[in-house]
């Protein structure tokens, strides 16, 4: 194993645990992270980026065999500067498979980058992908979670921060085509500056999907009269036996609360501060429980 | 609900619910449209030249015409909502006169018989005598009757045939006439500039508050009809109205079009009140323009029904100007079998302090395809902005279709938006409630429709309440073809 020179590096304890293999079947620099069957990881798997002087194209495989789980952190912070990012995400869940999926981009404001992330989720099997964007000067993000066989559990969380007159796109989407399929996507956002936020979402039930529920939330703080902030929150419902619904709201910070703070003394931007991380806090306790994830983000924020 | 017990339920409605009765066979049934011979299908310079001329129209209308025409040749069909491929502008009669008096007659007993007999079947004559202050009634391409309360006229209240208007009020039209939607904003508004016909002219001076609803009823009655007509009004400062649209089509299994336009300014502290129940044929292609410009502290209401035609995109539009302007749209749209509802709202906030709220619900039958598709802006000078949305979508069976897009853009950081959607099915609990009690399972179905769509129904006068539900209940049945 690792007769290749990795774009990354991983950090877990026993690497015998998983198995990492460089594929050839695309032009792109493509790798492959498996999940052996039954194999259940109680650590995380920390897969951390380097950096490059040169634009980086990369693809990067997950598949989870029947019955297996992990964590997996895909980590672009720190002091990454790649000044362009061309990357792409097939994650395979298995059968009854269990997938953490956490991506922290925190890399650096003057870099462009594409991604594009593709699951598909099996029988009873749960992918659970957490996105943290406070990185890059232009980001284009596709999202496609699609639920492969009955039961399938597929959920999706994207936070996002942008400052100055940095622009990130994000388009998700929740396919659900097999019976008894549930999840949610969650888009909350952060602008200021003069920058631009897009948020498209969408959650279409086929017709073979029904028993399935999905919903799509998202809410945008909007902090500076010069954002520009834009919200799609989408439904396409091919049959009738669902729960799916959305939600999406766009406001700044609420006037009431920072005076509520100001009167027991506490400093404005001391104030925004907490109303923020107040805005988060529901979000961040979804990975509480994965320590290592959980503390890069609060770095992050 | 072809149930015994609804039945007797209509016929034991008071007799002041004039729409209570209607069914099939008072939107089908059609006359006989010998005078189709005149008239050629299809779109050409020469028919604009001579609709212009028929209607002897000032030099500015004609030369709006073919402006409209040129941009109607250039612009394509629309890129997004359903497929109008099957719509072959060849096969469209586009002008048809069945009855010939400018301006339409001022008394129902001059009307000609067979076309009487049909506004008879929609109940409007009596609607007019019973609730209304005003009533306008367009067949095929032109106005046949219109009336006015005298009080009203005596206080300047201007409601007239829009051919009509042109000529006595040339001022006000020329000011005002496809200045709120511009005949290059997309196909469909070049086409309607370029082969308008008939229509409502409404003008409320200053001041002026009209207490009783105006009612304008479109009517298309011959095969493979296209019907244009352009509604204006303009309600100037701190006047009130409410205006009713209802429209309907006999089906033939042949391609009608529906391509009118709807223009409203409301003027400072002005109200005003739209509302239509449209329920053209399923052969019908209702390809609708409304839009508003509401100026400061004016207040814009649109209240809508989308029951027939077989593909409908219709986007009522508010554009809210002025400080402190607000605008609520409500709306139903049902799509049964072979139908595609594309309706919803576009709302833009240009003044500070400005507010919307919209409420959308839609059911899905038979195959049907509901879509809400919105566009909300709150534009930088927008301050202090604030919209709420809500769209609700029933789906009945496993082969119907509901889609929701809502577009929202915010350009400053003082709007608060909210939007909310919820797409499911019948609760069966409540079906499981009504059904134990003896009600039968049809029944009980319509009973839970009705109360989904009753925030927006409670919004119009009772008569048209009436009509509402009696529609949604025909649709249940399957009874519209």
């Amino acid at each position: 194993m690792n007769e290749f020179r990795l774009p990354f590096i991983i950090e877990y304890p026993d690497k015998d645990d998983f198995i990492i293999a460089k594929c050839y079947e695309t032009k792109q620099e493509c790798y492959k992270l498996t999940i052996p069957t039954g194999k259940q990881l109680e650590k995380a798997i920390h897969i951390k980026f380097r950096a490059s002087d040169t634009p980086l194209s990369l693809s990067l495989g997950i598949e989870l065999q029947e019955g297996s789980s992990a964590v997996i952190i895909e980590d672009w912070s720190g002091d990454i500067k790649v000044p362009e990012i061309n990357f792409v995400n097939h994650i395979t869940c298995q059968a009854n498979s269990n997938l953490t999926y956490v991506v922290l981009n925190g890399n650096s404001h003057q870099t462009k980058m594409t991604e594009k992330r593709v699951s598909n989720i099996a029988s009873d099997a749960k992918c659970h992908i957490f996105t943290y964007h406070f990185g890059n000067k232009k980001l284009t993000s596709r999202l496609i979670q699609k639920t492969s066989g009955k039961g399938a559990e597929i959920n999706t969380d994207i936070i996002a921060k942008v400052t100055d007159d940095r622009d990130l796109s994000f388009d998700c989407t929740h396919e659900f085509a097999e019976k008894q399929g549930s999840g949610e996507i969650v888009m909350k956002g952060i602008a200021q500056g003069s920058a631009m936020l897009n948020f498209d979402g969408l959650v279409n039930i086929k017709k073979t999907g029904g028993g399935s529920a999905g919903y799509l939330k998202q809410e945008t703080l909007n902090l500076s009269p010069d954002t520009t902030v834009r919200a799609v929150p989408a439904l396409k419902i091919d049959t009738n036996d669902v729960k799916a619904g959305h939600s999406a709201a766009i406001r700044n910070l609420n006037e009431e609360d920072l005076y509520y703070f100001g009167t027991r003394g506490i400093e404005k931007e001391t104030a925004k501060k907490l109303l923020i991380t107040g805005f988060l806090e529901k979000e961040l306790k979804k990975i509480k429980k994965h320590k290592t994830a959980y503390e890069e983000v609060r770095k992050l924020i | 609900m072809s149930t015994p017990q609804s039945k007797s339920k209509v016929q034991k409605k008071p007799p002041t619910n004039i729409f209570a009765g209607l069914n099939r066979d008072t939107f089908d049934y059609f006359d006989p449209s010998e005078y189709m011979k005149k008239f050629k299908k299809g779109i050409s310079s020469q028919l604009i030249a001579a609709i212009s001329k028929d209607k002897d129209e000032p030099e500015w209308m004609l030369h709006q015409r073919f402006k409209a025409y040129e941009y109607f040749t250039r612009i394509p069909m629309p890129d997004f909502g359903p497929g109008l491929e099957a719509l072959d502008f060849d096969e469209i009669c586009f002008f048809a006169k069945a009855a010939d008096k400018k301006g339409g007659y001022e008394n129902w007993e001059q009307v000609p018989a067979y076309i009487k007999n049909t506004f008879d079947r929609l109940g409007i004559p009596e609607a007019e005598k019973k609730v209304l202050a005003g009533v306008g009634a367009q067949y095929e391409s032109e106005v046949v009757y219109h009336s006015l309360e005298k009080e009203l006229a005596t206080q300047g209240v201007l409601f007239l045939d829009m051919d009509v208007a042109v000529h006595r009020h040339p001022e006000l039209v020329q000011k005002y006439f496809m200045k709120c939607v511009p005949a290059n904003d997309h196909k469909f508004a070049a086409l309607h500039g370029a082969v308008w016909s008939g229509g409502t002219f409404l003008y409320v001076p200053k001041g002026v508050k009209i207490e009783k609803p105006l009612q304008a009823y479109f009517r298309m009655n011959a095969m493979n009809m296209g019907q244009f007509e352009h509604t204006l009004i303009i309600i100037e400062e701190g006047a009130e109205a409410h205006y009713i649209e209802g429209c309907s089509a006999p089906k033939y299994g042949s391609n009608a079009l529906h391509a009118g336009c709807v223009e409203i300014f409301v003027g400072k502290s002005a109200k005003f009140r739209y509302s239509s129940v449209e329920n053209w044929s399923k052969d019908t292609y209702n390809l609708n323009t409304k839009r508003a410009i509401v100026e400061e502290s004016a207040t814009m209401e649109w209240v809508g029904g989308n029951m027939g035609s077989g593909v409908t995109m219709l986007y009522p539009c508010s554009i809210l100007k002025g400080r402190n302007a607000r605008a609520d749209h409500l709306g139903i749209a049902f799509a049964n079998s072979g139908q595609i509802q594309d309706t919803g709202a576009k709302i833009f906030h240009l003044g500070e302090n400005t507010s919307s709220r919209l409420t959308m619900k839609s059911i899905s039958k038979g195959g049907g395809r509901s879509i809400y598709r919105g566009d909300l802006r709150i534009a930088k000078s927008a301050k202090n902005a604030m919209s709420q949305v809500e769209c609700d979508a029933l789906i009945l069976d496993p082969v119907s279709i509901s889609d929701t897009y809502p577009n929202i853009k915010v350009d400053n950081n003082s709007a608060t938006i909210s939007h909310e959607a919820r797409v499911g099915r019948l609760n069966e609990e409540d079906i499981f409630y009504l059904t134990s009690r003896g009600i039968p399972q049809a029944q009980a179905e319509a009973m839970i429709v009705n109360g989904f769509i009753n925030p927006i129904v409670r919004e119009l006068p009772l008569e048209y309440a009436v009509e509402m539900n009696r529609l949604i209940e025909l649709e249940m049945e399957n009874s519209i073809g």
